[in-house]
């Protein structure tokens, strides 16, 4: 061949080839696009243009209506092979399947007529709740037998939306807070199909399934989280006892650990959640007197006396008013306790003054009048310049220390 | 040899470009995920917008990354303009917004972790409405506000409650509307959905004002609309149906539901709840009426009576026996106790009756000034001891334990003395 021909050829090899290697780059970069694992993180986003709307004629298949299938498993094959990543194939199926429930649901609605006494309308609601319960229930198992595992769009959007879930499980990793709630809401919805049932009059059957059910929740929760996990999560459950008794840190120096300590040791006197849970007959006034002191008890070995001793100063209102008013006005925490300390000690000697029988009224006026004054003068030294601002806010008890005792009054002690 | 060199560059070409499609190919023909070979599982869900079980598609009809987009309108249009439906592209939008913001709010919730028991010190997570105020509250919050907004830019208002919701809200009304034909009750819905969206938009515009006060011009289309609402309800059904809707859906309707243990008939139940509408409406006359406390005391006693002898003159009078008992509170929490054992209702009516002599008689003791402290307070314990023997002859002993749980606690009020 001649050179010139030769080179003809060539260039034509040479247009040819490139040609077909575009094509195939095309071909490869859209399949690239497909994710390579189940859990793989959302694809790149490549497509910035409309694609080609499909033909609406009536009998011509969409390239949609190719892929959606009634029978899920084809459903998720299929959204598969067209590259869709599996989160998003979770929720699209998650969605179809409850939307398939919710006409379920819908189907066994029945309509109570507003004649209906309370006793016929109980029974049509629970045996509604019954029916609600079963079909969660189906929905539950054909979900993990779709996905391969557990998974509910209402307890992911708790997790999306609401506040303090997000903050007390925010330790988690996500797949596991999905569980967890999935797990709170199965047993919760468990639970309270037994409450309904029961008609929220609980006898010894209903405690036992109620216990029952508890404990299979925190084998369930031992399974999924490691030690640390679930130490954790049942602490954050637990600190709720805090607020339930009404304990305060004002001027306490307590560490991070300790509080979770003091959390942790506060469970025998109440566990927070497995009460919600499986709700006892409230304990006699002398059990909660003997968990109440044990729990003290506690805490003084976990804070040392001293500390301990801050500890029960901020349980008292009238210290933590004090505290706050100290805060207010960038004074020392030792100022809000000899504030403290003076009222303490000014309204157990006005108690003393009286009830002394011995004491002429005018006596006992000029007893209490002599205490005012040296309680005042103690407060002033303590408070500086905030003194006057303090008799006009929380030093308003000053007042009630020479009055005459009312029977049953609070005495600014709230 | 300028051409020897053109010819050997052109050839070297072809070695490269062949080279290049060799690699490519062989990078590409990793097989397809094969769909899993199991039974087949169906829903019955408009959503899939498919009413066969679809097999595998020959080859695929789309690929996923040519309708996946960074830009989620042109994402939406795709799924549309590929037939998928709106129930189902609103998901995968909505699935694509939550995935997006999942990192972001990650991201906030990991670097407020180590702060958690610091929080919980200073008592920052004891009220919810609280929760927003704080720094992490706000940082997630204001991430929140960004992610309605998309979806609602990207879906449209209305997206931003979900189907389950729109689905349960029309469930219900469909529930409660059930007595109509199924196209008036669906019409009627579509007909208060519509004057609802109205108000909607109303309440909207004046809250984009700053004084958010409504105009007269406001409150005239408010009233246009309430008009054409009530004249397209009136067109729509008949007075009978109007008046039935009126009739069960008012305030007053629900009652028989709140008094365990009284049955009435659908015509006992009519004629109590236009009783009952009359003494609420005179009710609220009594309200608005110029009168004295002693003319308004007086004048809610002769309502009160007039109420009590119209119903007993409406029920049979075992019906109106029933009806008082299911209105007395120490009955309810009688019966709700019996009827958890399976217990006869005339188990409860027999306890009340206990009850109601037991208080009678502590009552008695406590006013009798003649008795000293301690034969007042033996007097009390006795009451007190007889009464549990009795309750415990007629509920049993179990039963007795659950009351005292559940509104028993009286039993234990007997022996104080004041």
């Amino acid at each position: 061949m001649k050179p010139p021909s030769f080179l003809a050829v060539s260039l034509m090899g040479n247009l040819i080839l490139a040609a077909v290697w575009v094509a195939v780059r095309q071909g490869a970069t859209a399949r690239m696009d497909a994710p390579s694992s189940a859990m793989s993180p959302p694809t790149t986003l490549r497509a910035t243009k409309p694609f080609p709307p499909a033909t609406e004629t009536p009998g011509t298949a969409t390239p949609w209506s190719r892929i959606a299938s009634a029978d899920y498993r084809q459903y998720i094959a299929n959204l598969r092979a067209v590259g869709c990543p599996d989160w998003l194939i979770r929720d699209i199926i998650v969605a179809a399947i409850d939307d398939s429930y919710r006409q379920k649901n819908k189907s066994d609605l029945v309509y109570s007529p507003p004649w209906l006494g309370a006793d016929q309308r109980r029974q049509a609601s629970r045996s509604q709740a019954a029916k609600r319960f079963a079909l969660r229930q189906e929905k539950r198992a054909l979900v993990k037998s779709l996905l391969g595992y557990e998974w509910d769009s209402q307890a992911n959007d708790v997790w999306n939306q609401d506040l303090l879930t997000s903050l007390t499980l925010g330790f988690l990793p996500d797949d596991k807070v999905s569980t967890v709630l999935f797990l709170k809401d199965k047993y919760t919805e468990a639970a309270q199909a037994i409450r309904e049932d029961a008609n929220y009059i609980l006898i010894d059957e209903d405690r036992a399934r109620l216990r029952a059910l508890y404990a299979e929740l925190e084998a369930d929760l031992s399974r999924l989280l490691d030690a640390s996990e679930l130490d954790e999560l049942q602490l954050r459950a637990q600190q709720g006892f805090l607020l339930f008794n009404d304990i305060n840190f004002d001027g306490v120096t307590i560490s991070r650990d300790e509080l979770r300590e003091l959390v942790r040791l506060s469970k025998p006197f109440k566990d927070m959640a497995r009460d919600e849970f499986v709700p006892d007959p409230p304990p006699t006034e002398a059990e909660q007197a003997r968990r109440q002191a044990a729990f003290e008890a506690q805490v003084k070995a976990l804070l040392g006396p001293g500390r301990f001793a801050d500890y029960q100063r901020a349980q008292d209102f009238n210290f933590r008013e004090t505290f706050e008013f100290t805060q207010r006005n960038q004074l020392p925490q030792a100022a809000a306790i000899r504030v403290y300390e003076a009222r303490r000690s000014a309204e157990a000697q006005s108690n003393e003054i009286q009830k002394d029988g011995t004491l002429s009224p005018e006596e006992r006026a000029s007893a209490l009048a002599i205490l005012k004054a040296a309680t005042m003068n103690t407060i002033s030294s303590a408070l500086g310049g905030s003194y006057h601002n303090y008799l006009e806010g929380p030093g308003r008890w000053l007042d009630a220390l020479v009055q005459p005792p009312e029977p049953q009054t609070q005495g600014g002690t709230q | 040899m300028k051409m020897r060199g053109v010819i050997w560059l052109s050839v070297a070409l072809n070695v490269a470009l062949a080279t290049a499609i060799f690699l490519s190919l062989k990078k590409t023909s990793a097989p397809e995920p094969a769909a899993a070979v199991l039974q087949p599982v169906t829903g019955t869900s408009p959503q899939s917008g498919a009413a066969t079980n679809n097999p595998a598609p020959a080859g695929p009809p789309f690929l996923w990354s040519r309708i996946a987009s960074e830009d989620l309108d042109v994402y939406r249009d795709n799924l549309l303009a590929i037939g998928c439906p709106k129930i189902t592209m609103r998901e995968i939008i909505r699935a694509v917004i939550n995935e997006r913001f999942g990192m972001r709010r990650r991201g906030i919730l990991a670097s407020f972790q180590n702060r958690y028991w610091d929080m919980v010190l200073r008592r920052e997570l004891v009220r919810r409405q609280w929760l927003p105020r704080t720094e992490w509250g706000q940082a997630l919050e204001s991430l929140k506000a960004e992610r309605l907004q998309l979806i609602t830019d990207v879906l449209g208002r209305d997206a931003l409650i979900t189907e389950a919701e729109r689905q349960a809200r029309r469930a219900e009304l469909e529930q409660q509307r059930s007595w109509l034909s199924p196209d008036k009750r669906d019409r009627l819905i579509e007909l208060e959905a519509q004057h609802q969206q109205q108000l909607v938009d109303w309440a909207e515009t004046l809250g984009t004002r700053l004084n958010g006060v409504p105009t007269q011009e406001d409150e005239d289309r408010l009233q246009k609309w309430q008009q054409d609402f009530d004249e397209a309800e009136k067109k729509l059904l008949t007075p009978d149906e109007l008046a039935e809707l009126q009739l069960r859906e008012s305030d007053v309707a629900g009652w028989a539901g709140n008094l365990p243990g009284f049955n009435p008939t659908e015509d006992e139940w009519r004629s109590l709840t236009g009783l009952r509408s009359q003494y609420e409406e005179s009710q609220r006359e009594l309200g608005n009426a110029d009168l004295t406390d002693e003319e308004r005391m007086a004048r809610q006693n002769e309502l009160q009576a007039g109420f009590d002898s119209a119903v007993q003159a409406a029920l049979t009078p075992d019906q109106f026996a029933q009806y008082q008992l299911a209105n007395n509170d120490q009955y309810q929490a009688l019966h709700n106790v019996t009827q958890r054992y399976g217990l006869p209702d005339s188990v409860a009516a027999q306890s009340l009756g206990t009850q109601q002599s037991a208080q009678t008689a502590a009552d008695q003791v406590r006013a009798n000034t003649n008795l000293s402290p301690e034969a007042r307070q033996a007097a009390l314990n006795a009451i007190q001891q007889e009464t549990e023997q009795a309750l415990s002859q007629i509920l049993g002993v179990k039963v007795l334990s659950t009351y005292k749980e559940y509104g028993g606690d009286w039993i234990t009020g007997l022996s104080q003395t004041d």
